[in-house]
């Protein structure tokens, strides 16, 4: 497991340090991969994350008004949204939409690059395969997932509440958005960009290296690809559910209770 | 368009070099290219000419000795040290290749617009005159997959002239091109010598080669070995 988390690094090293080396690149044609990267990534997964996004909005508003009122504390609702949706489903469900859609198709593409001697023939044109095929997918990646969390966040807040709204009428939009806007910390930023950020870098990363191990032989694509699913969902579930728990440690030591 | 990092080879050597993967490929070769020619690499089949000619493009590592090129040695050279010789260097593989989510037109001019060798509009009508010689630019906005074998392979071999190298490495470039491509291959090759500078010519082949075969200085893989072919000589006997 060491071994393949410092394999993981290196590729990501080894791409940066390409872009930052490479004196012959245009940056126009690097642009240009990043940009493709984020209409795969992002604009074509937003029907996905809409669906996702008011679905999950709607059940969590609902279900946690209802209890919340039974036992008196309906002011709650914008603490347990933020603290349910923005912190906790926002970034492992949008996660989980880019494995499944881009991650796939990243460690498949990059498979069939190799047996089909694509990097070679990168190389020769003078082109670093890292420079030109990982990095613009890591940083496309790394702003798909920010922007997608995002989106992800605003349709489960303001569409779930619509579609509450047709269900129960008690909910005034005003007492609603108040609650909301007051339980949004600083810390629910910085959570939201740490957990965003690394899930983005770690999918792009986990795929292309997973794509890269192919060989010869096209038979070991879809191993790869499996393979590049199952490592990603690993690495960004345990990254997650480490900073929740470092979060809410730190929540506890400043209220005094550790 | 900024100021190339291009170098011209005027020396390729092998100083003791041995390679090897799953099995040996050279053992101890030292050697010192013909430059200024046309080399004709030959051997049987699995014998390592495609392994010589990704050696010398810089696509496998040695595994002992000295690769020298210009007098240094480049065996141990980043990606980013050796990029001048490369992009000094046209190759064409014998198979596979292009970059499948590009046209045909793209794949041309991806060298040339990222190492902003040349405007793009230089670019495109210089893209575009190459494939007109070759007889393929109807296909120039279809995908390697959509077009013929033939085609991808002239494409391939297009490719290896784009950045008008200085030395150019081909690995079966007759393969499955048609009389026609063919021509249009010598006719380029005439044209980069006279106009852009072009010097070297390695074309590692198990076919006979083109044109006068005496005009050629001949390389043989032999017993994981280089050895220079007495041309004149062999066709001496063959004429009796």
């Amino acid at each position: 497991m060491v071994e393949y988390g410092l394999d993981l690094w290196m590729v990501f090293y080894l791409s940066l340090r390409s872009v930052i080396l490479n004196r012959a690149q245009s940056v126009r044609t690097i642009l240009g991969v990043i940009a493709s990267q984020i209409y795969f990534t992002g604009v074509q997964a937003l029907p996905l994350i809409s669906v996702l996004g008011l679905a999950a909005g709607t059940i969590v508003i609902l279900q946690s008004s209802a209890q919340l009122t039974l036992v008196g504390g309906g002011e709650m609702i914008g603490n347990l949204l933020v603290a349910i949706v923005v912190r906790e489903l926002g970034p492992a469900l949008t996660a989980f939409v880019v494995i499944a859609r881009s991650g796939t198709a990243v460690a498949s593409e990059i498979g069939t690059m190799k047996v089909n001697r694509e990097f070679d023939a990168l190389q020769i044109m003078g082109i670093h395969p890292l420079s030109f095929i990982v990095f613009p997918r890591v940083v496309g990646g790394i702003l798909s997932v920010l922007c997608l969390s995002l989106y992800f966040d605003l349709v489960a807040l303001g569409g779930g509440y619509f579609i509450t709204r047709f269900l129960r009428e008690d909910m005034p939009l005003v007492f609603y958005l108040e609650s909301v806007i007051q339980a949004i910390a600083f810390e629910d930023v910085w959570l939201f960009f740490v957990k965003n950020t690394f899930s983005g870098a770690m999918i792009f990363v986990v795929c292309c290296y997973q794509g890269m191990l192919v060989q010869q032989s096209p038979h070991e694509v879809p191993q790869m690809t499996t393979r590049a699913v199952l490592n990603s969902m690993i690495c960004v579930v345990a990254f997650n559910l480490m900073v929740t728990t470092l979060f809410y440690l730190n929540q506890l030591l400043r209220l005094g209770i550790l | 368009m900024k100021r190339s990092l291009k170098k011209v080879i005027h020396e390729i050597e092998f100083k003791k070099m041995s390679f090897a993967r799953e099995v040996s490929f050279f053992e101890d070769v030292s050697f010192k290219f013909p430059m200024e020619t046309v080399v004709w690499v030959r051997g049987e089949s699995g014998a390592g000419k495609s392994t010589l000619l990704r050696l010398l493009a810089g696509l496998e590592s040695i595994t002992s000795g000295e690769l020298l090129i210009n007098g240094e040695d480049v065996s141990e050279m980043s990606f980013e040290e050796f990029l001048p010789y490369r992009l000094g260097i046209g190759f064409s593989f014998d198979l596979g290749g292009l970059i499948n989510n590009r046209s045909l037109f793209d794949n041309l001019m991806l060298p040339i617009l990222y190492h902003q060798e040349m405007d793009y509009s230089e670019a495109s009508q210089w893209v575009l005159e190459l494939m007109s010689a070759f007889g393929v630019e109807s296909y120039k906005e279809d995908r390697p997959a959509m077009v013929s074998g033939r085609i991808r392979k002239s494409v391939v071999v297009m490719r290896s002239l784009v950045l008008r190298p200085s030395t150019l490495l081909m690995d079966e470039p007759l393969t499955g091109m048609s009389r026609e491509m063919i021509s249009a291959l010598v006719t380029t090759i005439s044209v980069l010598q006279a106009k852009w500078g072009l010097k070297n010519i390695v074309i590692a082949t198990g076919h006979e080669m083109f044109g006068d075969p005496t005009a050629h200085d001949v390389v043989e893989v032999r017993e994981r070995k280089l050895i220079f072919a007495d041309q004149r000589q062999e066709l001496r006997e063959k004429i009796g």
